[in-house]
């Protein structure tokens, strides 16, 4: 591992950021503009710019992506979620707004374009790319080669078109950059110190305030910043027994990750309740209901009476949902989020089941029902673009085969436990082994939040983040291996410890 | 929601491809099982009451247009427009006696059977000659903080043919006593072709009101076809042609020019 200096360092991360920048802005723009097409839920963000999307009346707007937003006025619950006019809340709005900000000098049309969008998402892709090169341990080659593997894992065609389309997707995606960006920065020393443990709060609540399904995320992050303890927490009551000792040094992580379930408690409270509403359906109508022989049984424990069996696979607003009968109701009181938990934990098989959907869902990577191209592409209606699919080639395998999702997950956790346990690796290089452990956890709890919050339903694009998290596992298991097959040199003691950095960055200081 | 729109969207086609002319089969006034034509649509729905009937909505876009509450200030009935109030009444019942609105789903149920269709064809100003087609019914209720207050009210909208596939449906003249005037062209039914399209379009042949009927010789659906349509011209033939086309239950009676020619308008007669 050759040395390199600081000017060094600086000056490939910011080459590597410029790089992908330009990078994301090809695979967006060159030969055309492209994005993902949306399916009428669209304008819940950017109608509060006093937007709305300019396209025919008959548009397919599945199949096409329609780009500009022109001015106009919004009365009373028709901006909002779902037609019920409670606000929808996410942090793409400040991407939205930065977007605005480009909008004219960019000399696109209307008032607000999605392309402008694009271009905020590409320069933060590459940010973030320039950013993992100054915190990824080992050489500049290693570290441009990992960084860029991140970088490739955004520019995929399965996750690149959120980029330019009306969806809270990028905002979550870019934020979840960032929080392996934080978290990387928190663990490289060995020791977590305030603006750091404040650096990891902030990335994750952006993350999470962008979709409330990545509420999950606080009980991977609350382990993340617990794991170490704080500088200087070796003088704090050293005569205290040893639980009374680690739990003091880990009080200001313990402090953050009070504030981030309290921040994310108070967020989960501002969500529209239709949204709650609709995924509850979805769960006991299209899900539990669905293709299943024992639904009077099923619906018994659930405490309704079996005679809705007959709405299996019906929606909400379904001609023949049962929300327009007198059944709702009850249906209503009975069947809340905590019902179907206990649900599923008293029925293994059906919680088996739908993880079973779960996984098909992350192996088939991208929905194939929204379309790419802007109508006057001369695509076909609802044509998918392929111009980076890296990742989408290698899921070919999981596409093939499922269940070795589950095996890349357990495999990543427990090459992250060794990389952490391995000696010989500088505290910088044990980072990535943390990360590789946290990784499958946010992994698991972002999939269990999902399947039991929308099912079987759209499973493949509610599931983006942990498909995103699992392509984002490929580089890093290969970089855990590398640690432990060639790095088996012992470090010096010093090397070892906390505050150590073999390689001084800017976050060294 | 993805699917949400979807299915609106599919609900929505439905609709505006349908059509009041189901037939009674006979020249007598229309019996609610001939009114059964017109489509329900749901969706969406109300206002304050002080938005009255014959107040028109501008909707133009889906997103407003099947969003359950409208409280847009109304606009001319001469400007571009999608909807106009011919009804307004309350939610009553268990209903109407929750404090938080119920979901949108059991308010349409209700706006089902509360729209009546009753006052349209009188409110259309429609006689025994006089069938609307590519109308139908939009419900409106209040906002969850006008329902909080107290609001109860239920709007009952006629939503307008559409003409324009990128325009949506969209109206320019006022719905009331509509089908006195020429301008009912717009909601009455022609074809062009295999096509029903609105008389307000380019046309071959007018559907004539009533149908006739059911009988299986010709020759008398013919005779039963050019009864009619003499009472719906209120005047002579000349220069046009009827044609019969038996149905399942009912003799549908065509009025087009004789040349064959395109037109553009209706053919009724006694219209201002």
């Amino acid at each position: 591992m050759a040395a390199h200096s600081r000017r060094a360092l600086y000056g490939t991360a910011a080459a590597t950021g410029v790089a992908w920048i330009g990078v994301m802005l090809a695979r967006l723009f060159a030969g055309g503009a492209i994005g993902l097409a949306e399916q009428g839920d669209g304008k819940r963000l950017l109608c509060t710019f006093g937007v709305a999307n300019a396209r025919p009346w008959n548009a397919d707007m599945w199949r096409h992506i329609y780009t500009t937003w022109v001015p106009h006025t919004w009365y009373g619950e028709t901006c909002g979620a779902d037609g019920s006019g409670e606000v929808y809340h996410s942090t793409q709005i400040w991407i939205l707004w930065l977007a605005k900000l480009i909008h004219g000098p960019l000399g696109l049309p209307g008032a607000l374009d999605t392309r402008a969008v694009g271009v905020v998402g590409a320069v933060f892709v590459g940010v973030l790319c320039g950013l993992f090169v100054l915190v990824l341990p080992g050489a500049l080659r290693l570290r441009v080669l990992m960084s860029s593997a991140f970088g490739l894992v955004y520019a995929d065609s399965a996750f690149a078109g959120y980029f330019i389309s009306p969806f809270a997707e990028p905002a979550a995606l870019l934020g979840l950059g960032a929080l392996v960006f934080a978290l990387l920065l928190l663990w490289r020393k060995g020791r977590a110190t305030w603006p750091r443990l404040l650096l990891v709060l902030a990335c994750a609540l952006f993350t999470i305030a962008a979709k409330i399904q990545l509420a999950s995320f606080v009980i991977p992050v609350a382990i993340a910043v617990v794991w170490l303890p704080h500088r200087g927490s070796a003088r704090w009551w050293p005569r205290r027994g040893v639980v009374v000792r680690a739990v003091t040094r880990r009080a200001p992580a313990l402090l953050v990750s009070l504030a981030l379930a309290g921040s994310t408690g108070y967020y989960l409270l501002q969500q529209p309740k239709r949204q709650t509403e609709v995924a509850i359906y979805d769960v006991v109508f299209g899900s539990i209901l669905h293709d299943n022989p024992s639904a009077v049984a099923d619906l018994r424990d659930l405490g309704l009476p079996p005679h809705l069996a007959k709405a299996a696979d019906t929606n909400i607003i379904s001609a023949n949902s049962i929300a327009r009968t007198p059944d709702y109701p009850h249906f209503h009181k009975v069947v809340t989020p905590a019902t179907i938990a206990y649900f599923y934990l008293a029925h293994p098989a059906h919680a088996l089941r739908v993880f079973g959907w779960g996984l098909e869902g992350i192996a088939e990577m991208e929905t194939h029902y929204l379309g790419s191209y802007p109508p006057d592409s001369g695509q076909p209606p609802g044509a998918r673009e392929q111009r980076v699919r890296v990742y989408g080639f290698l899921w070919g395998v999981f596409r093939f085969a499922p269940g070795l999702l589950v095996v890349l997950w357990v495999l990543l956790f427990c090459l992250g436990l060794l990389v952490v346990r391995r000696r010989t690796l500088t505290m910088a290089e044990s980072a990535i082994g943390r990360l590789a452990v946290i990784t499958p956890i946010m992994i698991i709890t972002q999939m269990g939040v999902v399947l039991l919050g929308e099912g079987r339903i759209e499973a493949t694009r509610h599931q983006t983040y942990v498909t995103f998290l699992t392509a984002l596992a490929i580089p890093l298991a290969a970089l855990c291996v590398r640690y432990l097959v060639i790095r088996m040199r012992p470090v010096s003691r010093q090397e070892r410890a906390p505050g150590f950095d073999r390689h001084p960055t800017l976050t060294s200081r | 929601m993805s699917r949400h729109w979807k299915v609106t969207a599919v609900l929505a086609g439905v609709a505006l491809t349908g059509t009041s002319c189901t037939p009674a089969g006979r020249a007598v006034p229309y019996t609610e099982p001939y009114i059964q034509g017109l489509e329900v649509r749901q969706a969406g729905v109300v206002t304050s009451a002080a938005l009255g009937i014959g107040t028109c909505h501008r909707m133009e876009l889906p997103e407003e247009l099947y969003n359950g509450s409208d409280v847009a200030p109304p606009v001319p009935c001469t400007e571009p427009h999608q909807t106009e109030t011919y009804m307004v009444t309350v939610f009553t019942g268990a209903l109407a006696a929750h404090r938080e609105r119920p979901n949108p789903e059991q308010l349409v149920a209700a706006i089902d059977k509360a729209c009546s269709y009753q006052p349209i064809r009188p409110y259309l100003g429609a006689g025994t000659h006089d069938g609307q087609w590519g109308v139908a019914i939009w419900g409106k209720f209040p906002t969850r903080a006008d329902w909080a207050k107290g609001d109860r009210t239920l709007r009952c909208d006629l939503l307008g043919p559409t003409t324009a596939a990128e325009r949506g449906p969209e109206l320019r003249v006022p719905l009331r006593n509509i089908m006195r005037r020429r301008e009912s062209a717009v909601v009455r039914r022609c074809r062009l072709g295999a096509r029903d399209v609105t008389c307000a379009e380019p046309h071959h042949a007018e559907w004539v009101e009533p149908p006739a009927p059911f009988d299986p010789r010709p020759d008398v659906q013919q005779d039963m076809c050019r009864q009619n349509a003499r009472a719906f011209r209120q005047g002579s033939l000349s220069g046009l042609t009827v044609s019969a086309e038996a149905m399942d239950g009912y003799v549908a009676c065509w009025l087009s020019h004789k040349d064959g020619r395109m037109s553009v308008g209706t053919l009724r007669g006694g219209l201002t």
